[in-house]
């Protein structure tokens, strides 16, 4: 597991110079840290998430919830089966109704989320963690999820 | 009888329109176009009620993201996420469908949120008014707002729920059925003066419950949130008539030397005096000396002025020898400037009464009517009703003020306040003018009325000296003081035809 205080010491917005490459060599070291840190496995993982950190607390039925987030319904479910698993979501269901209810539950992941907002708030940062995962994936086949750095046991 | 449940919105100026704030349990509709301020009056009411008055409370959005409404709370000093984390707030994003399907539940998963931290209020911004010509889908049926109404009232929420409307249906006066069913309804405005924007505000229903009528302006101010400014001409209490009670003993002096003696003494307490003169004819001077006065015996004044800002109001004084800092300084004198442009008439009146309630000055200067007068317009009634609640304030805090209003004729005049008939309202009048007799234009000053007082009906020489001010000459000139003939030698200088006497008129013109 990653050292959290390393994450600290980094610098989310280190400065521009030119190109996508110079982006994404600055950026690259800080987001395959927190990728690590938040167990992430692809793209729908990470939107996913950052919906969630948008909206901490959503009532939505789950085509609703897979159309905000703009993947297919069972991309998001996975995607929701790795962050409910590590105790990064709580969902809470009524039978008598479509809607369900999901809480981010930031205490578990405090050390990194907003570091990986904040990475993830320019369109360059989002596309350089999205590199980062297709590289992990192409490298290492669809791993298992891991879970999060901080993250409660499911 | 008993005293009715309020639940107080907390935003500056709302709760006073509603007669002291909302039923609880209201259903309040907030209607408005994009941009009225919708979100912010709902966010603003969940707020105040979790930090003022101990009502926790739920927040429901469809389309604004959380992340964006906490950001643009912030600029208003609101901090959502400590009210979030003390349990004082729960912030909830989900869809109109969802939403309606939930509410209608006895076990609701929003309820149980708002439940679950004891809220008292919600705000549920992004509903969207159905529409004649609408097709039915089930969803935004007069039915499925009832069981809406329902669900929220079961829960004894008091409920704002923000409700997107054209602006056009907002200017038809257009009802549709939702407006029927919930308890209040609250119109928000921006609207076109000239070419500025004014934001408006309406009670058009409250249930149960007495409101201010009208559109009251209101403001976002940064750092702060709403507020609201009741329309200038809505009725005051009863007991601001019967408080401008006429007291015909205590005299104020004017500071100008020569002029009390012209009034049989002064102006009386509490009165309204019109100065009425072209450009450069001695108002502003008189109002100073008249401030200068009052600082001179310690009674408070105030100067209201749109004309000039407040450094060359004190510049213009010190070329007429009067120092007012020391008495800015001691609060004995407030000098008040507003800029004239785009003035939002209601915030500006209501600034005016918060400064006389809590100021309580003997003496005010409004300098100048006319300058208000070119910001609201000639017509319509803005002017008007401004002009009557300033006199009516001033009256009942027993205020003397005097009020400039600049005429555009040079020479003489024809006409009071031209277009600005308003000079029925004020007790005294005293003309500023400028005649031309041989090769110099010389200062008359004439007082043209003053009410139930005997005064000095004459018109008489003026001058303003630098480093020393107004004064009224006397009637006669001194002998050997100068080669000019004096005022009583003429006839029609008002009348802008001035023309000598061929001898002392028979009516006894010479002064005696």
């Amino acid at each position: 597991m990653l050292a959290l205080s390393v994450l600290a010491a980094i610098d989310p917005f280190p400065k521009r110079r030119t190109g996508i490459e110079t982006i994404q060599s600055t950026t690259a070291p800080l987001a395959a840290r927190l990728v690590e840190a938040a167990g992430l496995r692809d793209a729908c993982d990470l939107d996913l998430l950052l919906f969630f950190s948008r909206h901490p607390r959503v009532v939505l039925t789950s085509e609703q919830l897979a159309t905000y987030v703009g993947y297919e319904l069972q991309q998001v479910a996975r995607a929701l089966e790795l962050l409910l698993g590590a105790g990064l979501v709580k969902r809470t269901l009524n039978q008598g109704a479509p809607g369900r209810m999901y809480v981010l539950e930031v205490d578990h992941a405090e050390d990194w989320l907003e570091p990986l907002r904040r990475v993830c708030a320019t369109p360059d940062g989002r596309n350089a963690v999205k590199v980062l995962l297709k590289q992990r994936q192409s490298q290492n086949g669809d791993p298992s999820p891991r879970r999060p750095s901080g993250a409660r046991p499911s | 009888m008993a005293e009715r449940d309020l639940v107080k919105t907390g935003v500056e100026g709302l709760d006073d329109i509603l007669s002291g704030g909302l039923l609880r349990g209201s259903v309040v509709l907030v209607e408005g176009s994009a941009g009225t301020g919708k979100t912010t009056l709902g966010v603003e009411f969940i707020y105040r009620g979790a930090i003022e008055f101990d009502e926790p409370g739920l927040i429901v959005l469809f389309e604004v993201s959380p992340d964006k409404l906490v950001r643009d709370a912030a600029l208003f000093g609101w901090d959502l996420p400590e009210l979030e984390r003390r349990g004082r707030l729960k912030i909830v994003f989900t869809t109109r469908q969802v939403f309606q399907q939930e509410v209608q539940q006895a076990d609701s998963l929003l309820l149980d949120e708002a439940a679950a931290i004891g809220a008292r209020r919600i705000f549920v911004d992004g509903l969207v008014r159905r529409t004649t010509g609408d097709s039915d889908t089930g969803r935004n049926t007069p039915e499925a707002f009832h069981l809406l109404a329902e669900g929220l009232q079961r829960e004894r929420l008091t409920a704002m729920l923000g409700v997107e409307v054209a602006a056009s249906d907002i200017r038809l006066g257009a009802s549709v059925p939702e407006e029927f069913i919930a308890d209040t309804v609250i119109q928000l405005r921006v609207e076109a003066v000239e070419r500025a924007v004014q934001r408006s505000i309406e009670i058009v229903k409250a249930r149960g419950q007495d409101y201010r009528m009208g559109r009251h302006s209101f403001s976002i101010v940064d750092g702060k949130g709403i507020e609201v400014y009741r329309r200038v001409q809505a009725p005051r209490d009863r007991l601001r008539d019967e408080a401008a009670a006429f007291d015909p003993s205590t005299r104020v002096s004017t500071g100008v030397p020569g002029l009390d003696e012209l009034m049989s003494g002064g102006l009386f307490l509490g009165s309204t005096t019109l100065v009425v003169g072209i450009t450069g004819s001695g108002k502003s001077v008189m109002a100073l000396q008249y401030v200068a006065e009052g600082a001179r015996r310690g009674e408070r004044s105030i100067m209201l002025t749109l004309d000039e800002p407040r450094a060359q109001v004190l510049r213009n004084a010190a070329s007429i020898g009067i120092d007012l800092t020391p008495s800015i300084e001691k609060d004995v004198v407030r000098l008040v400037y507003d800029r004239p442009q785009e003035i939002e008439i209601d915030r500006h009146f209501l600034q005016l009464e918060k400064i006389v309630k809590e100021f309580q000055p003997r003496r005010a200067v409004i300098d100048s009517l006319s300058t208000y007068g070119s910001s609201l317009g000639p017509t319509g009634r803005s002017f008007r009703d401004f002009f009557h609640a300033v006199v009516a304030l001033m009256k009942e805090h027993q205020v003397t003020t005097i009020y400039n209003h600049e005429n555009p004729e040079l020479l003489g005049m024809s006409s009071v306040m031209g277009p600005y008939g308003v000079s029925s309202l004020v007790d005294n009048v005293i003309l500023l003018n400028w005649v031309e007799l041989a090769d110099t234009f010389r200062q008359a000053l004439t007082i043209a009325k003053m009410r139930a007082n005997a005064f000095d009906r004459t018109t008489r020489e003026c001058e303003i000296v630098n480093g020393t001010g107004m004064r009224v000459l006397p009637r006669e000139i001194p002998p050997g003081a100068t080669r000019r003939l004096a005022f009583w030698e003429y006839s029609s200088l008002v009348a802008r035809s001035p023309e000598r006497h061929a001898q002392p008129s028979r009516w006894g013109d010479a002064p005696r």
